[in-house]
Parts: structure tokens; C-alpha cells; sequence
């Protein structure tokens, strides 16, 4: 079994007086693919900033290797977190050439790859002579994707690596992303909108509302916990004792209702006799329900 | 001492600011010495009057170079190096051992240009000027640290509150360097009030400072 590389301690961040970042504490084992996921100001990219360094929690601590990253001052950086802008810094800065920021990272990240950046630079058709406040929003995202690559630094986390992308380029990204995953095994934590897209990625997610965790599992976990039920309403109805419901839509007599339980295969076997489908939910949905405030829509 | 990335690519960095730096005192020079000797003739050239101009323009250089440098180390290139995820305690290091090297070269190149003048008290001029870049760095790193974390009108504020100190102070102070009066308490004041900002900056500042962007 792996051991574990990140560790978050009860992290509680605040911006001012509002509590972005409440009490988090997971763990994330070496090698393994995190899919981080919330609404919009959940607090993901507050978390990832947390983890990188750039943000310095009120509470807690962040532990890598079992050890305070920002108490240790002869660690390499083992961090790197790619996002869709390299902040003020990079964007006023009049004479910063991609390639010069290229340059920088190659000197910083100990494990940059050179060719691989190259490699990708060609790929993605980057033109790295131009100045980095001058290129498009979706340029900048493939900056940030190629420093997350090339770097191989030991936890490498993407923010939302698909803003501005074409659907060719994020294309590009995934496959870049799998292939050398599987040459290069790290930690990576990747947050998301684009579930769907990414969700066959991820062995283990954590799902986040309000700067709270509400869902911190495998992947595989999931698939045993959350269930989409279709069916009559009432023949599902009767089977209410083996579940939570935790949203429901109906038209007419059927019933689509997504539950919360464990069930046996004794129940599931009764459940398929008594015509009711029984599927996995999405990411997508699980998120939706979790965090709708278990409002549900009935059309009759 | 073996160095690490960090302060190899701030060394990297800092040559490239010199070189910049460099050939403004070059031009500057050339221009206000060489350049009207073509209107008056190469006959007029007078070494002295060179040698004055020289080291005046490389002092103010050298210090105006500094002062540059030690205000972007803790505003532009501690956020460069905080996106790439570098510790704080990594980052102070780094400008610590860059404030150290530029006290150490910065006054190495004055008091050597000062060798060409006759001078008394050169062993004095060479503490006062190296205490003096030293408290210089730190106060700049202390004054970016303020401007960031507070807002840019701090570094206004304590702009203002420094002028008038040296207004205040500035005959009295040159005029007791000049008598070689209260050299012990001159170097001492200078030596604390370095170490002060010294420990703001590591200990309490860059503890506070958050990249937010």
C-alpha cells in the first residue's frame, strides 16, 4: 500500500470574516488521482492555494511526507499548482516571454522536464516567444497545464485546467494528462466543473461545500453508497426501509429517485424482479443533489 | 556553500538587474564626461575632474541599484517565487543571503572608487557605508513588505515619516560623521535598527504575507 504524501490537518481559512476553508482534514495516498469538487465558491481553489503554499491557513496544518511543509526550510519545492493565471505578478509584467517563464520554472522545479515541456509546448502550438500578458485566457490555461506536467513535481495540482480551452486542447490535456500519469506515477489533485469529462480519472474524491467536506471517498466506494433508482414511484416507495432519499423526480407514475444506502444484493436481486432499474449516479447528479439543499422536482 | 535553486535564480536575476544597470552608468557617464569633450576638445580632458565624476555616478548608481533591487526581492520576486510554491522560510533565506552579498559588493565598489580620493578615516567610511546599505536593504524589504501587505499608501506614509527624520537630523548626524563625533553610537544605532528591520521582516512579516491574486 502506498504511503501517504499530502495530509491536511482541521485547515480552517478565513478572508476576512468569512470562513472559506472550515475544520478540512483528509489525507492523500502517493500516486493517486483526487478529483476535487464544489460549486462555484465552495472553496476549491482556497484549498489548492492552502496546499500550494500561496495561502497560509489560520489553522492546521498541511503535511507532506509526514512532515509541516512551510516549518521545513531545506524542502525542495515538491509543489506545483497549475492554474488558469500566474496572478498579478506574471500578468503586469510587461517583459516576461513565456519561454523566460519556462526558463524560471525549469530552474525552480528540480524534476522539470525539458523535453516533455518542448514535447507539449508543440502540441498544444504554444508560441512561447510572446509575452505572457499578451496571450488568450485559454493560452495562459496551457501555460499553467504544461508547468503541472513538466514540472513532475511530486504533488502536482491542477485548478480547474480546462478554462478557456478549446475542446481539442482539453482533448490534448487528458491524454497528456493519462499517459504520463502512467510513465510518471505522482500525486495529483485535480479540481473540476467538468465532471463528466474527468471523472473516469479519479480514484479517489473529495466533494466540498460551503468550505466543508461532505464527501471524502474512493471512487469505487461511491458506487456501493449512491444509487439511481427508475421505476414505478410506488413500487419504489415500498423499498424505503433500505434507503435515504435524497432527491426525486417524478412524471406521472414513474419515479426517478436518487438514494442513499447500502444495498444488498438480496434487495437489488427484488428491486430488478419488481421492474426497477438500478444504476449508478453520476458524479455530476451526486453533486447536484448534495449540495441543491434536497430540494426536489415533481412534475405531475 | 552550496546554493540552492532559489538563490541561484535570484543570483540569476540579479546579474541581469546590474548588467541593466550597468550600461545606464556607462551611458551616463559617457554622455556627461566623454561627449562634451568633442565640442571642446580632447586637450581639455582633465583626469581629476573624470575620476570625480566617475565615482559620484557610480555611487549614486550602486546605491540607486540597491535600493531597486531590495524593493522588488520583497514585492515582485517573494510572489514570483511563492506562485512556484517555495517556502516562505526558503524565500527570507534567499533575500537574506542576497541582502548580505549586495551590503558586501556594494560597499566593496564604493570604498574601492573612494581609494582614488584622499579620505580620512577610510576605516570608518568603510563600516558607515557597509552598515548603512545593509540598514538600507532591510528597511526597503520591511517598506515592500508594508506596501503589500497594507496597501501602498504605507510606503507613503513611512516615506514621509523617514524625510523628516532625516530632515531633522541629517546636519546633525552628517556634521558629527564629518568630526568623527559619536562614531560608537552612529554605527551602533545603525547596526540595531538593521537587526530590527532584519527580525520584522523574517519573524513577523513574511509570516503575515499571503499571495491572494
Amino acid at each position: 500500500m502506498n504511503p501517504i504524501k499530502l495530509k491536511l490537518k482541521d485547515i480552517t481559512y478565513y478572508y476576512d470574516n468569512f470562513r472559506a476553508l472550515s475544520n478540512m482534514s483528509f489525507d492523500l495516498k502517493e500516486h493517486q488521482i483526487m478529483g476535487l469538487i464544489g460549486r462555484n465558491g465552495s472553496g476549491k481553489t482556497t484549498l489548492l492555494k492552502v496546499i500550494a503554499h500561496q495561502l497560509l491557513q489560520d489553522k492546521g496544518e498541511v503535511l507532506i511526507d509526514n512532515k509541516n511543509y512551510s516549518a521545513n526550510e531545506n524542502n525542495q519545492n515538491k509543489i506545483c499548482l497549475a492554474r488558469e493565471t500566474l496572478g498579478k505578478t506574471f500578468e503586469q509584467t510587461e517583459v516576461m516571454k513565456v519561454k523566460v517563464l519556462f526558463d524560471l520554472a525549469a530552474s525552480l522545479y528540480k524534476n522539470w522536464d525539458k523535453t516533455y515541456a518542448n514535447h507539449l509546448i508543440k502540441r498544444f502550438k504554444l508560441n512561447v516567444n510572446k509575452k505572457y500578458n499578451k496571450i488568450s485566457k485559454g493560452m495562459k490555461t496551457t501555460v499553467g497545464i504544461i508547468m503541472g506536467l513538466a514540472s513532475r513535481a511530486e504533488i502536482t495540482l491542477f485548478d480547474e485546467p480546462y478554462v478557456g480551452l478549446d475542446p481539442v486542447s482539453r482533448e490534448i490535456f487528458y491524454a497528456e494528462l493519462q499517459k504520463d500519469y502512467t510513465e510518471n506515477p505522482r500525486t495529483l489533485i485535480i479540481s473540476s466543473h467538468l465532471i463528466n469529462e474527468l471523472e473516469g480519472m479519479f480514484e479517489r474524491v473529495l466533494i466540498i461545500d460551503e468550505g466543508e467536506i461532505i464527501i471524502d471517498s474512493p471512487i469505487d466506494a461511491l458506487k456501493d453508497k449512491y444509487y439511481l433508482l427508475q421505476g414505478r414511484k410506488d413500487t419504489i416507495e415500498s423499498y424505503g426501509t433500505h434507503f435515504k432519499i435524497m432527491n426525486r423526480e417524478i412524471i406521472g407514475s414513474l419515479a426517478s429517485y436518487s438514494v442513499e444506502g447500502s444495498l444488498s444484493e438480496e434487495t437489488m436481486r427484488r428491486m430488478k424482479a419488481d421492474d426497477i432499474d438500478i444504476s449508478m449516479i453520476s458524479l455530476q447528479k451526486l453533486l447536484y443533489h448534495l449540495t441543491n439543499g434536497g430540494e426536489n422536482n415533481e412534475i405531475r | 556553500m552550496k546554493l540552492d535553486n532559489t538563490t541561484k535564480v535570484m543570483g540569476k536575476i540579479f546579474l541581469q538587474f546590474m548588467l541593466t544597470f550597468l550600461l545606464i552608468y556607462l551611458a551616463i557617464t559617457f554622455f556627461n564626461t566623454i561627449v562634451p569633450l568633442f565640442f571642446i576638445g580632447f586637450s581639455e580632458f582633465d583626469f581629476n575632474e573624470f575620476k570625480i565624476s566617475a565615482t559620484l555616478y557610480l555611487a549614486v548608481l550602486v546605491y540607486s541599484m540597491l535600493v531597486g533591487f531590495a524593493a522588488k526581492s520583497t514585492s515582485v520576486y517573494y510572489d514570483m517565487f511563492t506562485i512556484f510554491s517555495i517556502t516562505r522560510k526558503r524565500i527570507m533565506r534567499t533575500i537574506n543571503i542576497t541582502n548580505v552579498i549586495l551590503t558586501i559588493s556594494g560597499s566593496a565598489i564604493l570604498n574601492l572608487m573612494l581609494l582614488m580620493h584622499d579620505i580620512p578615516q577610510r576605516g570608518l567610511f568603510l563600516i558607515m557605508i557597509t552598515l548603512s546599505i545593509y540598514l538600507i536593504l532591510n528597511f526597503l524589504n520591511f517598506i515592500a513588505f508594508l506596501g503589500k501587505l497594507f496597501g501602498w499608501y504605507y510606503i507613503v506614509g513611512t516615506f514621509v515619516l523617514l524625510a523628516s527624520f532625516i530632515l531633522l537630523t541629517v546636519n546633525y548626524i552628517g556634521g558629527f560623521i564629518q568630526m568623527g563625533l559619536y562614531k560608537a553610537e552612529i554605527i551602533t544605532f545603525f547596526a540595531i535598527a538593521a537587526g530590527a528591520f532584519l527580525f520584522i521582516n523574517n519573524f513577523i512579516l513574511s509570516k503575515r504575507y499571503e499571495y491572494k491574486h
